[in-house]
């Protein structure tokens, strides 16, 4: 087990160094450099600003030069400069980082905790009143475009109702606040961005956990034991329960790898100061060193995710085992 | 991972229930389609999809019937509410004129010469000095403005001023679900837009199911060194961060990219477009549904059978592999084609989807929503709709997968 | 089904509902604003979003007023040849101007110590320096040398390397403070952007001392708000309202609805479209709310570039056939509810250069008949197909903007029908910002027709977009913007002499004439003038838009809430 962890790893580091490479060269076919939009706005720089400009910006360089350039930097534990903010991209990159985490963990985790009970039960009741509304519910949530469930939200809590803010991460300008009080504001502001990404979530886990679940309760054993008279025992569900894991875990290993990719369309609906927004601000900028950090956190995220979802298969299964 | 087990123990089942199905009473397929009415969320899926199909196949002929066009504006008539009845602006009134009398100069004339006869109780508000292309204009204007004159002229018999006013008459439109910032009907807009958001759906649904049944199969029946390198490349595409990607892509200048440029300065540009970056980034879990089911079959004994027996390798991919990995397939396209539809709206929501004038639900809703307080209609039309589509999408599929899988035929 | 049905119908009386109706003190103004902004650095800064903030904590040495007057800041008098401030000398044969100024006795930085000609000597250095990412270098460039006097460092002089009359018009000549940044420059400034990395404006943002302006930083967080206190060491009359928020909302429709739900009291230029302040300007004034939509004509121009290499556009009557059938009377009173006007050139009607004197500029009447029968003389003919032909080929041309922007995209689809009616077929192509003018614009790649605007200032000669040397073109490294390819020897000589002539009525009469032969010759489709956009809280005085691009943050300590 141990060795291949560790081959795993080793490869995903190779994978990881692949796919940089791809995002920077795809970054680089995009057409324009930082520096066009600039010019064309204004009328006034001339050709030697631009060459100027050009050397200072090292995009006089071929690309893999300029790859080459940044890869040893990174790891060097240099993360680089951001063009659009003129900050290191530790600074802008790190709490939105944070925030992106809170939005998406909290989200992840109330959806998991309603979603799985109400899974089970629908499954349990396959035909119910229950299973068809939730049912419908679960379609509705994956089928609802992400920014129109997050305009009507806002109109309905935060304009008409006034229950939330609009949009925002915390309150600013106010007096700063501490312990509680913070908690308390920023959970007020997070709860419109939270609910509006649940929806889809909850209708994704809901589906899952009531079909694993069947898939179980239609298995032989289980079969034989309601036949045999064993209506509701509880430790013939509970070993349902464990088997229905198994599929589950991918589903939730991989929404877990998205906790720091963020959600560019929330976000950006709700001015949510997390990573999403960031990205696609500096991939519309030009930001390389913003953006590939961003692409690397979340690929590493997805191929850890990946690797965690194999060993946990490992643990719930032990008929599964890894060489 | 755990898909691709599941489909293949799914797939083990339907051949089962086939082998046996000399014995049973009922077919395969009539299996299937008992199981698939069964589900009504999936029934009314399918009525749903049914219907918009066929409107946004027959947009055409509902714009011949209504008279209405998708792109005719009328600037000064934006933002009417649903249920509205408008007269044209002068400004359009002006232009049917003009294309009255440049098809047909002889009216122009015709009633210019009645009109110079007619005595002036009738028409000395009348300008002859105007030319044939500019005195219907002038006229028009006149009986705008004048309600004794159109009273008078009225009660005159010359057919030709007859068939003016009739033209007049005809010069309003009810707008059932009002209009848009141009002043162009929603309705007929909406009816268009079907045809594109589901076109667009289907399409990138079929393409990445191709593409995913090809690179599937090629890997799952050759395995080895080409099995890696195809499952490398796929598992590579699904880490990477889905929507900042198309974003990119959605940047990138087609006249580089060598098979698109033919769609280049098309007016379709943007569609197409839209469909070649979508599918570059659905067909991954198509092609490894398609992998684990031939991993699985290509062990049974028909196709051993048929490989001793010297079949080539394309027959057994096509005559014996893909007829099994068909089921699960076509479930997974169903739903690859809501998601489309998802997607679309998404990217139009950043600016990166399908360019005006081109109506799609994605843009309609995208250019509607910072005017949802002054036109709410504009905004909640298209999500409802999209909402409806995608919501049958997903349950006719659900539907199709409880039927095919035989485990449901059991319960 | 039905539920669906109840949540759409029960949102109807929803969405009617909402009145606005609050009023803020002077305690704090909340602004929104749909841009990004970066660190505060005034030389280096790129974001029209950051000028905007800057303008309320730093001020420069001359500004152009909301009336378009020039005006001293930081400095006691704005220096002309006529009050004896700048004076015209000959050295070695070339003609070159000295100009003396005097910072104002109060002006200061945040910290205390005072606005001196030492600060103003050290910016010029920092940006002309090789390794610091300045976008325009000419303001600083055109001086030659500073002198600061030593007995009174309030006191120094400017030496141009050549004599033009627009010298003193220096709003854009950014000011650091000297005691502060030396250190950072002297230690980081040989290496690439090590002064940018390291300015204490990216380290440590929020010290008073790298502030001149009414207002001071308190807080600053990128991508999301600043928050400015007031400044108590700055030169003119202290601000009124104790705290303003800036605060970015990159949504428009969030943005509304913050401003709705009371997050917001104030939305800033850079924040409604014109179609969204239009109908919120409407249901302001009928509720009778205690927020108003503010519109000023600006300067910015949107155009429809002409590519004159394409061979039908070379026919100057085809170019007066496109201009000549359409109505922009109408375009602007349909579309944007007579809130912004039609643009006969380039020069805006709030800039002195302005002339619509049909002696002096060609103007175009609204005529689709005169289209017509210059498309005719074209050799164009009507087919039976709506659309004109000759020699087989359908007159058609691809008309390309920037995705994404409402406006231009309603506009484009207003053309586009405009242009069927008399014959003309229209494809349109949008691009994402960064591919357009990356590319499309920038190298003059465009097939027919681009459409974009020039963001000006007043009385800015046309050399980079009219000159023939300004036409694109790999051996120049596509640096100009005369993305037409427009050449006329007669206006590039004309250019060419409105930078040398100093009597004011001359040179407009110059600039008359260089009108001329642009609207003569058509290389351009003048379509309108932008306006700036901003709601504020009726209480709110002392506040005026000024239509250019030095903002209203350039007078915020006249700002109240009353």
């Amino acid at each position: 087990m141990g060795n291949y962890i560790t081959r795993r790893l080793f490869q995903m580091v190779l994978v990881l160094i692949l796919l940089s490479f791809v995002c920077y060269g795809l970054m680089s076919l995009m057409p324009g450099d930082p520096l066009d939009i600039m010019i064309s706005s204004n009328p006034k720089i001339t050709s030697e600003d631009i060459v100027r400009l050009k050397a200072v910006y090292g995009l006089d360089q071929p690309m893999y030069m300029r790859y080459w350039a940044w890869l040893t930097d990174i790891l060097s534990g240099d993360f680089g400069y951001s063009r659009t903010y003129k900050v290191p991209t530790t600074t802008i990159l790190v709490p939105r980082l944070f925030n992106t985490f809170v939005l998406t963990m909290t989200a992840l985790i109330l959806s998991l905790m309603i979603s799985i009970p109400i899974g089970i039960i629908s499954a349990l009741k396959k035909g119910s009143k229950f299973d068809y509304f939730t049912n419908l519910l679960a379609f509705a949530g994956i089928s609802i475009p992400s920014f129109f469930l997050a305009i009507i939200l806002i109109i309905i809590f935060a304009v008409w109702l006034e229950w939330f803010p609009a949009g925002g991460t915390e309150s600013v300008g106010e007096a700063s606040l501490t312990g509680m009080a913070y908690a308390k504001d920023r959970i007020h502001y997070l709860v419109l961005p939270v609910v509006s990404l649940m929806v889809l979530q909850i209708g994704t886990f809901v589906r899952y956990t009531r079909s694993a679940m069947m898939e179980v309760l239609g298995q032989d054993y289980i079969r034989t034991a309601r036949a045999k008279g064993i209506k509701q025992n509880k430790i013939v569900y509970l070993h349902a329960l464990k088997n229905a894991l198994i599929p589950l875990i991918t589903v939730i290993s991989i929404s877990f790898s998205f906790i720091f990719s963020g959600a560019i369309i929330t976000e950006t609906i709700f001015a949510y100061q997390g990573v999403g927004r960031l990205v696609y601000d500096s991939i519309m900028g030009n930001d390389y060193n913003v953006a590939m950090i961003a692409f690397i956190i979340s690929i590493a995220m997805v191929l850890i995710m990946n690797l965690v979802a194999d060993i946990l298969y490992a643990v719930v299964d032990p008929r599964i085992s890894y060489k | 991972m755990s898909t691709e087990v599941l489909n293949s123990a799914q797939m083990n089942r339907i051949k089962d229930s086939k082998d046996s199905s000399a014995t049973d009473s009922k077919s395969m397929s009539q299996i299937v389609f008992s199981q698939f009415i069964e589900h009504k969320f999936a029934l009314a899926g399918l009525f749903t999809i049914t219907v918009f199909m066929l409107i946004g196949i027959f947009a055409p002929v509902i714009s011949g019937l209504t008279g209405l066009d998708p792109n005719v504006q009328d600037v000064f008539n934006r933002y009417k509410p649903a249920l509205s009845t408008i007269s044209y602006s002068s400004d359009r009134m002006d232009y049917e004129m003009e294309k009255l009398s440049d098809q047909n100069p002889l009216i122009s004339d015709k009633i210019k010469t009645y009109l110079q006869s007619a005595g002036p109780a009738i028409n000395s508000e009348v300008d002859f000095s105007l030319s044939t292309d500019e005195f219907l204009v002038d006229l028009n204007g006149l009986l705008n403005e004048e309600p004794e004159i159109l009273e008078k002229f009225k009660t005159l018999k010359n057919p030709e001023i007859q068939r003016l006013l009739k033209l007049r008459e005809s010069f309003k439109t009810t707008h059932l679900l009002g209009t848009d910032e141009l002043g162009r009907d929603v309705l007929i807009r909406l009816v268009y837009g079907t045809r594109v958001s589901i076109g667009v759906g289907l399409l990138v649904a079929f393409a990445s199911a191709i593409i995913g049944l090809f690179i599937g199969s090629l890997a799952g029946y050759y395995g080895g060194v080409i099995d890696t390198l195809l499952m490398r490349v796929t598992d590579s595409l699904l880490s990477l961060p889905l929507l900042p990607v198309l974003i990119i892509f959605a940047a990138v200048d087609l006249k580089k990219v060598p098979l698109l440029n033919f769609f280049e300065g098309s007016e379709q540009e943007s569609v197409f477009k839209l469909i070649a970056i979508l599918c570059l980034f659905s067909w991954m879990t198509v092609a490894r549904l398609v992998r684990g089911s031939i991993l699985s079959i290509k062990e049974q004994e028909f196709i051993q059978a048929a490989k001793t027996l010297g079949a080539r390798d394309h027959i057994i991919i096509i005559k014996h592999i893909i007829p099994n990995v068909i089921a699960p397939l076509l479930v997974s396209v169903t739903l690859n084609i809501g998601n489309s539809i998802l997607s679309e709206a998404a990217l139009g929501f950043l600016g990166l989807g399908i360019q005006p004038p081109i109506p799609s639900w994605g843009n309609m809703l995208n250019n509607a929503q910072e005017l949802i307080y002054r036109a709410p209609l504009l905004a909640i039309l298209p999500g409802f709709l999209i909402l409806v589509v995608v919501i049958s999408f997903n349950f006719f599929g659900d539907g199709l997968q409880d039927a095919v899988d035989p485990k449901s035929i059991r319960r | 089904m039905k539920n669906y049905l109840l949540i759409l119908l029960m949102m109807f009386p929803l969405l009617s509902h909402s009145a606005i109706s609050r009023k803020p003190s002077n305690n704090v103004l909340k602004i929104g604003m749909t841009q990004e902004f970066e660190n505060m650095n005034p030389i280096i800064k790129q974001m029209m979003a950051t000028s905007y903030i800057y303008e309320m904590v730093g001020r420069t040495l001359v500004v152009l007023d909301e009336k378009g007057k020039w005006i001293p800041q930081l400095v006691k008098k704005y220096p002309t040849l006529e009050n004896g401030l700048a004076k015209m000398y000959t050295e070695k044969g070339v003609k070159k101007i000295k100009v003396q100024w005097e910072m104002k006795d109060l002006a200061s930085w945040g910290d205390g110590t005072p606005v001196t000609g030492y600060d103003v000597e050290f910016s010029h250095k920092i940006a002309l320096s090789k390794n610091i990412s300045v976008g325009e270098t000419e303001v600083y460039a055109q001086v030659e040398k500073i002198i600061v006097d030593k007995k009174n460092p309030k006191k120094f002089t400017f030496i141009y390397e050549k004599a033009k009359w627009s010298f003193n018009q220096l709003a854009t000549f950014q000011i650091v403070p000297k005691h502060l940044e030396s250190a950072v420059f002297d230690k980081f400034g040989k290496d690439k952007e090590g002064y940018s990395k390291n300015s204490i404006y990216s380290v440590n943002p929020t010290h008073p001392g790298l502030y001149n302006g009414p207002y001071k930083i308190q807080e600053i967080k990128l991508g999301s708000h600043v928050t400015l206190v007031p400044n108590p060491t700055f030169y003119g009359k202290a601000p009124k309202i104790q705290k303003i928020i800036l605060k970015l909302i990159p949504n428009t429709g969030t943005l509304e609805a913050n401003l709705r739900s009371g997050n917001i009291d104030m939305i800033s230029i850079l924040g409604l479209t014109l179609d969204q302040a239009i109908s919120l300007d409407k249901k302001l004034k009928k509720e009778k709310s205690s927020h108003r939509v503010n519109f000023k004509q600006g300067l910015i121009y949107e155009h429809i570039d002409l590519q004159l290499s394409n061979p039908i556009l070379k026919d100057i009557n085809v170019r007066k056939a496109l201009v000549h059938s359409i109505n922009r009377q109408k375009l602007t009173q349909a579309l944007f509810e007579g809130k912004q006007t039609p643009a006969l050139h380039n020069v805006a009607p709030i800039d002195t250069w302005f002339t619509k004197d049909p002696k002096k500029v060609v103007v175009y009447k609204y005529s689709r008949r005169k289209a017509k029968k210059l498309l005719d003389k074209a050799g164009w003919k009507m087919g039976k197909d709506g659309y004109r032909h000759k020699d087989g080929k359908k007159l058609g041309f691809q008309l390309m903007t920037t995705s994404g922007n409402k406006l231009r995209e309603l506009v484009e689809v207003y053309l586009q029908e405009e242009w069927k009616k008399i014959g003309v077929e229209i494809s349109i192509k949008n691009e994402p910002p960064r591919v357009y003018f990356g590319e499309t614009v920038k190298k003059s790649k465009f097939p027919a027709m681009a459409m974009f605007a020039w963001i000006s200032s007043p009385e800015n000669t046309p050399r980079s977009t009219f000159h023939s040397k300004s036409i694109p073109t790999d051996k120049n490294g596509y640096s100009g913007q005369n993305a037409p390819r427009w050449k006329n020897k007669s206006v590039d000589k004309l250019i060419d002499e409105i930078d040398v002539t100093f009597d004011s009525d001359k040179r407009k009469e110059l600039v008359h004439k260089v009108l001329y032969h642009y609207t003569n010759e058509v290389p351009v489709i003048p379509l309108y003038y932008r306006s700036d956009i901003s709601v504020t809280p009726k209480n709110l005085v002392g506040y005026k838009l000024t239509g250019h691009q030095f903002s209203s943050g350039n007078h915020v300590e006249g700002w109240e809430l009353k």
